[in-house]
């Protein structure tokens, strides 16, 4: 019986399926706008298991018994570890996104980039440091 | 705009819009900073090591300063695409 339903019913999956397979995320990805994954293994959906895939995620922090061979850190110093690597992780994925970018989309043009001096300027009169266009070089 | 009629002939450098929206973050020293990276690459905007198989480079000074950009067709224009301070 299940023979004679595949025939009528496989030429419309493959297609409902491609599409929900487009609308899925892929790993690493942002899942903005897209209700339809309640199914999918949304860890950050569940309050103890964010905790939990976070810590794993960045080393078990204040473990009691460090791996052997190794001095242990304190508290704070493993904190400070963390928040660098926290910070580094942004910065590297900053300067990545930058990069895909320009791979996916291509240069700027020149004419649309905008001069440094200009830039510049308006920046220090926002810092309220400007002496008028002084050439700090 | 201004007069570069001292020493040898600069690029102009410009920014992207993403780089430009990154100075935002940076403070007085920071700026400072990153002016001086952006003046040697002005007087040599080879300075970089380019990116492998790409147009970009990427320039770093002891400064903690890093510059990925690339240039104009003509080489007259450094246009920079991210920074770091």
């Amino acid at each position: 019986m299940t023979l004679h339903a595949v025939p009528y019913q496989h030429p419309a999956r493959p297609a409902s399926m491609r599409a929900a397979a487009a609308r899925r995320p892929g790993p690493g990805r942002s899942v903005q706008g897209v209700p339809q994954t309640a199914a999918a293994p949304l860890r950050w959906e569940d309050p103890s298991a964010t905790q939990e895939s976070v810590m794993s995620d960045e080393a078990a922090p204040q473990s009691p018994a460090p791996a052997p061979g190794r001095d242990p850190l304190s508290p704070q110093a493993a904190a400070g570890l963390r928040s660098y690597a926290g910070r580094e992780r942004a910065r590297t994925d900053q300067l990545a996104a930058v990069l895909e970018d320009l791979a996916l989309n291509g240069l700027p043009r020149v004419e649309d980039c905008t001069p440094w001096e200009e830039l510049r300027d308006a920046h220090y009169r926002r810092l309220g440091v400007l002496d008028h266009g002084a050439d700090v070089a | 705009m201004s007069p570069s009629a001292h020493g040898p002939r600069r690029a102009r450098v410009a920014f992207s819009d993403s780089a430009a929206e990154q100075l935002a973050k940076l403070g007085v020293m920071e700026t400072l900073a990153l002016d001086r990276a952006i003046v040697a690459l002005s007087i040599d905007p080879e300075l970089g090591t380019p990116i492998p198989d790409s147009v970009l480079r990427d320039y770093q000074d002891e400064d903690g300063v890093r510059l990925l950009y690339f240039l104009s067709a003509l080489r007259s224009v450094v246009v920079v695409a991210y920074l770091e301070v």
